[in-house]
């Protein structure tokens, strides 16, 4: 009988969606199209004008809702962010996607949270980030807790028992991610032994290389969120001095510069929200921007923008309504959503997605896919405040 | 019209002027808060805490020349303790859990928290200041940058306090329209004020010249920490409204984008002019308004024009080439809005004293004793370049200092006034010892100079140049006061006329003339004065000497003349001094000296002597 009635309910919802088919649905872009943060924000808002034009072609967003971008350039501005979330909001967006740094994010998803739209950060990993704005915050991309336990499952696969993490107390992502890594390695087992402590853009790291060659015992792996130009002057470096061990880092090395560092750069193990290799759809999506776009991808946030919208696309069919709310509430619910990428899921999760992530190691100046990985929540760390 | 009317009307334009500007900001305030929907308020809010930070920095920068990018350090000091004073305990218990307890206990009213974090941030400045204030140009710049790395890497290290580089947030967002436009007045009537008031004027002084501005009494220290103090406290108010109107903060928000970004906006505006950086934070958020929706597509007569994102910042980039190509000094060059035509019906500060206002001579006191040099010598290296020179100068005498190049004569000038540190030997007036002490203490002891090649306060006008003398060397201390003096001594001087052009505008006999009339503005007993005759004309040569007869005889100064112009000092001199490779080889009355068979073997030549004796003053 309880069956019966859902089955009906549903069914009532679907028509109710169907008699609102005329209804658009508007996507507010208040990102970054210049300024630091434009190398995350503009491949990601590329991404997600794809999947609405592709979308769109079939009717929209669970075939009847005619998707329409606004797009606003924040120039990478916590207070332009601001303003033009709050024109965003004036015009009626239906969702909002926020920039790919915290300060823009929490200031820009504050407005959004009052005026209850759901919204969406590009690419910030900060997990901390949903607790801090509120119920409509959205994580869209792998947050840093998920990157540290996706290398330390990683890094106690390949029978690692010793790490050594570099950290850099100048971001967030520089400073938790490899203690993130650190903890989970520590359900695993795994023992970290040693830190070292970098400022960003030092370019000389013999300090820290010096340190860890006079360790006695060597580790077997460097965990590291450092990115360019740190972390090609660290792996230099640190090869230099004859140090072989592996190196582990984050999706902020997953960039050509990786892979054209030659005999230093060998060996790498970094994740990343999906590598081609080892996913045909993915694979496909790579070709087909090539052919667009006439120019090589080589980065993910484009199919992480892709991404965005079909889970904007899953949460529509899902829900009774495309505003507020119901909206947000079904956003809430979606669980094994098939994505660009891979599957992602937000059921339970507290609105940072378990979504599958790619180990992949530099062979021959290639990324290779090591293995994905779809983690269950309860081995990820609680986010630090 | 008397002179008390006078005074009470002075600067009624000023005052008229700044109100009018205060007016405006807060007409827009009205205009966009009626019409404006939330985001544009928003704007405008934003656009008028930039105004409250440009002016701040505009304050140092404009009395200093100093480029600096360390004030965003105070801005974010003060943005975060204002931050720190407000958010709820709760969430400060949860974001910042290593704060002592009765920070995280203490949640202040935001006037009160925001008042708090201008004190404090201010008190550090102060101790930064003593550091800073030392440099001048392009080091004092680096001094800056350094400062502001300083500030950052200890905002990020003092993680128990800040959350170090994660976003403090949760900041109460309180600060609206009205509280911005309200502050950005405020800021601009301060800045304003102290731009004509005395302090202001001998930090535009020293801006312009130091070596002079030392000479007239100006001490670069306070000169120089004044407009800094003032300015941190400005821009750390700035810096707390921006964190309630961010209400998340970071120390990225307070960083080198946020320093250039001021920079540019002062630099559009005119740097030299507090009604500039006004323009220019108008100019700036205007622009970046239009450029930001025409980048965004723009529908005119049905037709859209395409999205072409990166215009803002290429609009901007071009802006600011365009203003530096056809304005060098901003929008507003040095000029404010008070003299804008609108504003000429009412007195300002110069013509509350326009001719026939009845005007007293400047005050200058009967000299007593002589001024005494005694056996000085001064070596530079190896180089002996004065050897036990002595000489006395009796008030109301002229003395002349002649002697062919490289005899020690600007040096003999330079070591007189304190320029130049003596290797032995004493200065003295009436028996005080001037040896050892600053050119800025020396001229408070009654001797002032000129220099060999002009050193005029460029920017200032005449007017101003002579009252930052006034001023400087302690004759007076309100503007109202010096006004009133500097104009009589410009009259005295013959340039009244040109009293309120700039200084740099002048003919170069003016200039000369100005620098004579700045340094009898030091009220001295003595004057020493390095050729002022250079590169003037035979009629303009013969006005200075009666001139300087004049002044002699009006005021009893004491007059040491170095010239090249021998037959000016023939005829205008009591006395004459000759050196020659740092020696005294000579000295007594022009007659005297003229026949002196070692002058004439060593400087003048037989012919040349003879022709002068005999055709004294052309």
């Amino acid at each position: 009988m309880k069956l019966r009635l859902g089955l009906i309910s549903t069914g009532m919802f679907l028509s109710l969606s169907a008699l609102a088919s005329a209804e658009e649905f508007k996507i507010g872009f208040a990102v970054s199209l210049s300024g630091y943060l434009a190398p995350y924000d503009a491949p990601t808002l590329e991404g997600a004008q794809m999947a609405i034009s592709d979308l769109n072609a079939k009717g929209g967003l669970a075939g009847t809702h005619k998707i329409t971008a606004i797009v606003k350039d924040v120039r990478s501005e916590t207070s332009v962010t601001q303003v033009a979330v709050q024109e965003l909001i004036d015009d009626g967006a239906d969702l909002i996607v926020v920039p790919c740094d915290d300060d823009p994010a929490i200031a820009g998803g504050m407005l959004a949270q009052k005026a209850k739209i759901p919204v969406f950060s590009t690419c910030a990993t900060n997990a901390a980030l949903p607790a801090a704005i509120g119920d409509y915050y959205f994580m869209n991309y792998l947050s840093d807790t998920l990157e540290g336990a996706a290398l330390a499952k990683q890094a106690a696969a390949a029978g690692y028992k010793t790490a050594y993490l570099l950290v850099s107390p100048d971001t967030t992502y520089t400073k938790n991610l490899p203690e993130y890594f650190s903890e989970a390695f520590a359900g695993l087992g795994g023992k970290t032994i040693g830190k070292s402590t970098f400022k960003m853009g030092q370019q000389d790291f013999s300090a820290e290389v010096t340190q860890i060659k006079s360790l006695a015992a060597k580790p077997d792996v460097i965990v590291t969120a450092a990115y360019e130009p740190d972390f090609p002057a660290f792996i230099q470096q640190l090869r230099g001095q004859g140090l072989t061990m592996p190196v582990y880092g984050a999706d902020g090395i997953d960039s050509p510069t990786t892979l054209s560092l030659g005999e230093a750069g060998e060996g790498i193990v970094f994740v990343n929200a999906g590598n081609p290799d080892g996913n045909p759809r993915l694979a496909d999506f790579f070709k087909r921007y090539q052919t667009e776009k006439g120019q090589p991808l080589t980065n993910s946030f484009v199919a992480t923008g892709y991404d965005l919208v079909q889970v904007v696309d899953a949460a529509v069919k899902a829900a009774g309504g495309i505003k507020g709310p119901p909206l947000r509430d079904a956003i809430d619910k979606l669980a094994d959503v098939e994505v660009m990428t891979g599957k992602v899921t937000y059921a339970g999760n507290q609105r940072t997605p378990a979504r599958s992530i790619s180990v992949n190691k530099v062979e021959k100046g290639k990324a290779t896919h090591v293995a994905t990985f779809v983690m269950d929540r309860k081995t990820l760390p609680a986010p630090k405040n | 019209m008397t002179q008390g009317h006078a005074l009470r009307l002075a600067g009624t334009r000023e005052v008229i002027a700044t109100a009018a500007v205060c007016g405006a900001l807060l007409l827009i305030a009205l205009v966009v808060s009626f019409i404006g929907a939330t985001a544009m308020q928003a704007s405008a809010a934003n656009g008028f805490v930039l105004l409250v930070l440009v002016i701040g920095l505009g304050v140092f920068v404009g009395s200093t020349g100093v480029l600096s990018f360390g004030h965003a350090s105070f801005a974010a000091i003060a943005g975060y303790i204002s931050a720190l004073l407000t958010i709820p305990e709760a969430l400060k218990l949860k974001l910042v859990p290593d704060l002592p307890h009765w920070l995280s206990a203490t949640v202040l009213p935001l006037p009160i928290s925001i008042f708090i974090a201008v004190v404090v941030a201010t008190l550090i400045g102060i101790c930064a200041g003593f550091a800073i204030v030392r440099l001048t140009g392009a080091s004092a710049a680096i001094a800056t940058l350094g400062l502001l790395i300083i500030a950052n890497s200890v905002l990020i290290g003092a993680s128990d306090y800040t959350r170090g580089a994660q976003a403090l947030y949760g900041i109460p967002g309180s600060i609206g329209l009205w509280a911005s436009a309200f502050a950005a007045c405020a800021a601009f009537i301060v800045a304003r004020c102290f731009k004509d008031s005395s302090y202001g004027l001998l930090s535009r002084a020293a801006r312009d010249d130091e070596v002079s501005a030392r000479s007239i009494g100006i001490s670069l220290h306070s000169a120089r920490m004044i407009p800094w103090v003032l300015s941190v406290a400005i821009v750390a108010l700035g810096g707390a409204l921006l964190a309630h109107r961010l209400t998340v903060i970071s120390p990225k928000e307070f960083y080198f984008a946020q320093s250039f970004e001021w920079l540019v906006v002062l630099i559009i505006g005119g740097m030299l002019s507090v009604s500039g950086n006004i323009l220019g934070a108008a100019a700036i958020v205007v622009l970046i308004e239009m450029l930001r929706r025409i980048e965004e597509g723009v529908s005119i007569f049905g037709v859209t024009t395409p999205q072409i994102f990166g215009l803002t910042d290429a609009g901007l980039s071009l802006a600011i080439l365009f203003t530096l190509i056809k304005r060098g000094e901003g929008i507003a060059g040095t000029t404010e809005f008070d003299q804008l035509p609108v504003f000429r019906r009412w007195p300002s500060l110069l013509s509350a004293l326009a001719p026939g206002t009845v005007l007293r001579s400047a005050p200058v006191e009967p000299s007593k004793g002589a001024l005494k040099v005694d056996k000085l010598s001064k070596s530079f290296g190896g180089v002996q370049a004065l050897s036990d020179v002595s000489f006395e100068i009796e008030p109301a005498t002229i003395v002349g200092l002649i002697g062919p190049n490289g005899s020690g004569k600007s040096t003999l000038l330079g070591c007189v006034s304190g320029v130049l540190k003596t290797t032995s030997g004493t200065v003295s007036i009436a028996g005080r010892v001037l040896t050892g002490s600053s050119p800025e203490a020396i001229v408070r002891q009654g001797l002032a100079r000129t220099f060999q090649n002009i050193r005029l306060f460029q920017n200032l006008t005449s007017v101003e140049n002579v009252e930052a003398a006034l001023i400087g060397s302690g004759s007076t201390r309100s503007r109202a006061s010096s006004r009133l003096e500097a104009f009589a001594i410009l009259r005295q001087t013959g340039l009244e006329n040109v009293a309120d052009r700039k200084a740099t505008t002048l003919s170069y006999g003016d200039q000369r003339r100005l620098e004579i009339a700045r340094a009898l503005a030091c009220s001295p007993r003595f004057l020493l004065l390095d050729e002022p005759a250079a590169g003037m004309n035979e009629e303009e040569t013969a006005r200075l000497a009666s001139f300087l007869r004049t002044i002699r005889e009006e005021t009893g100064v004491g007059i040491l003349i170095v010239e090249h112009d021998l037959s000016l000092v023939l005829a205008l001199c009591d006395q004459i001094i000759v050196l020659e490779k740092g020696h005294r080889i000579a000295a007594g009355t022009p007659q005297k000296v003229a026949e002196d068979p070692r002058v004439i073997a060593a400087y003048l030549g037989r012919s040349k002597v003879s022709q002068s004796v005999e055709h004294p003053a052309a």
